[in-house]
């Protein structure tokens, strides 16, 4: 429905227009940081964009696999924080599933929130 | 200046310094250069010079409230005050404390000297002159964590830090303290409930307790061409084991990128632990040691997850607040390998 430029590359434009006319030209040492910070949540946002929905069908299914079938995902996910907490994975074979399960899932929020972190 | 503080703002700040050092000390006080320092992520730092009548000028740091506590266990300007007196009056080196806590422009506040050095982690570990003395900065470091941990909180000064006589342990406690704060978040996070109910699972037998300074890493210390200057960032002393000071020391995100110095990233782990064993006569428990490494990723997760509240809640807007919600999973992913790595032991 909307025109371009897309949600993405809206992004992508303010994020080049806070590098090169805030943070390059910054004159104290404070904004130039900050600048910084905000042009790397922009460059967040946009990958989020682009992952978002592999993103949430890949936790669907994660959550299906570890027995959490009904109900929406954010409900589900505190299903089984809840029943982490309360011992329900604590015999080896349900927590090496669940530590798969959270590697797997931490794994894609750092390819959106930092790409370059090596775990 | 700094164009980033208003105006307005930094004239109630001018004023309420003048007006606190008349009271304090029957002179006439003029602040001059004030300016806000690279702060911490619960207080501002400010820095000005105190130019009294007679000709006597005094160069000094002013610690202040901002909006909002870090964690459950932040403690008042007033009581941290006195932790850093008591620290100084022992001889461990910090920034010498001045005057008695104040309010300035409506908000806690205290006063110590201005130490010249580096701050900023990033740029310590990065340091070419740093690394040429590093062995000498271990060192300092060690023995001041040493000096701490002697320090005697059954004390009148620091009476207050005496632990709970009710059969809870140290370890215990701070995980009792991290789920209260993880659920204060309001988020499901699988990852850090996994960790949480390992530790409990595999949570170490009672050990010795001391008073800690419960933020001692790279980032909380000013560090000069001589080395130490001082250990900074009181707000969360508290009585607990020695393995989680030495061991939060150790966490990767205070590396600031030297990964390969897994102290603060100025020392190999074992370089730092045999520095303290030296510096303070005490045997470390390396088992012990990983287990609170852990908690220490655990614990700087949700403390970056609380801080996004604080931009959240409108407690504070900021940028670099708002940024901290997505660091979490860096700690997350860091405490996962740690666990994996300790069942393959």
């Amino acid at each position: 429905m909307h025109d371009r430029p897309t949600l993405g590359e809206l992004l992508a434009a303010v994020r080049a227009y806070v590098l090169e006319e805030v943070a390059g030209v910054a004159q104290d040492r404070r904004t130039r940081f900050r600048a910084l910070v905000a042009a790397n949540v922009l460059a967040i946002a946009e990958r989020e964009l682009a992952s978002a929905e592999g993103d949430a069908v890949a936790e669907d299914e994660a959550l299906h696999a570890l027995g959490y079938a009904g109900g929406g995902t954010g409900e589900r996910r505190a299903n089984l924080c809840a029943e982490i907490r309360a011992g329900k994975f604590d015999e080896a074979p349900r927590f090496a599933e669940a530590m798969r399960y959270a590697k797997a899932m931490v794994g894609r929020k750092l390819a959106v929130s930092n790409p370059r972190f090596r775990p | 200046m700094n164009p980033a503080t208003p105006n307005n703002a930094l004239d109630a700040v001018r004023d309420g310094i003048e007006r606190f050092l008349f009271a304090e000390t029957k002179r006439a006080a003029r602040v001059e250069r004030l300016r806000m320092l690279a702060g911490g992520a619960s207080q501002e730092s400010w820095g000005f010079d105190a130019a009294f009548g007679d000709g006597e000028r005094l160069a000094l740091v002013m610690r202040r409230d901002m909006g909002g506590v870090l964690t459950l266990l932040t403690l008042p300007r007033d009581v941290e005050f006195a932790v850093l007196s008591a620290a100084y009056d022992a001889g461990v080196i910090v920034a010498r404390p001045y005057f008695r806590p104040a309010q300035i422009a409506g908000k806690p506040a205290f006063f110590v000297a201005f130490v010249e050095g580096e701050t900023v982690g990033r740029r310590i570990v990065a340091d070419p002159a740093i690394a040429a003395m590093r062995s000498v900065l271990v060192r300092q470091l060690a023995e001041a964590l040493a000096a701490i941990h002697r320090l005697d909180y059954r004390g009148p000064a620091l009476a207050r830090f005496v632990p709970p006589n009710d059969g809870s342990t140290p370890f215990g406690r701070e995980l009792a303290r991290l789920y209260a704060e993880l659920d204060s978040i309001e988020e499901a996070h699988p990852a850090l409930e996994l960790v949480l109910r390992y530790l409990t699972l595999h949570a170490p037998p009672p050990g010795e307790t001391v008073f800690l300074h419960g933020d001692f890493r790279m980032g909380n210390v000013i560090v000069g061409a001589s080395g130490l200057r001082a250990v900074l960032d009181w707000e969360f002393a508290h009585a607990g084991d020695p393995h989680e000071e030495l061991a939060w020391f150790c966490v990767r995100a205070w590396r600031f990128g030297n990964d390969a110095l897994e102290a603060g990233g100025i020392a190999s782990r074992e370089e730092w632990l045999a520095a303290y064993e030296i510096a303070s006569g005490r045997r470390l428990d390396r088992e012990r040691i990983a287990a609170y490494e852990i908690m220490g990723n655990v614990r700087w997760a949700i403390g970056a997850l609380m801080q996004a509240r604080r931009h959240l809640s409108g407690q504070e807007t900021s940028i670099e607040l708002a940024s901290l919600g997505r660091v979490a999973a860096e700690m997350e992913s860091e405490a996962l390998r740690m666990v994996e790595a300790a069942g393959a032991r």
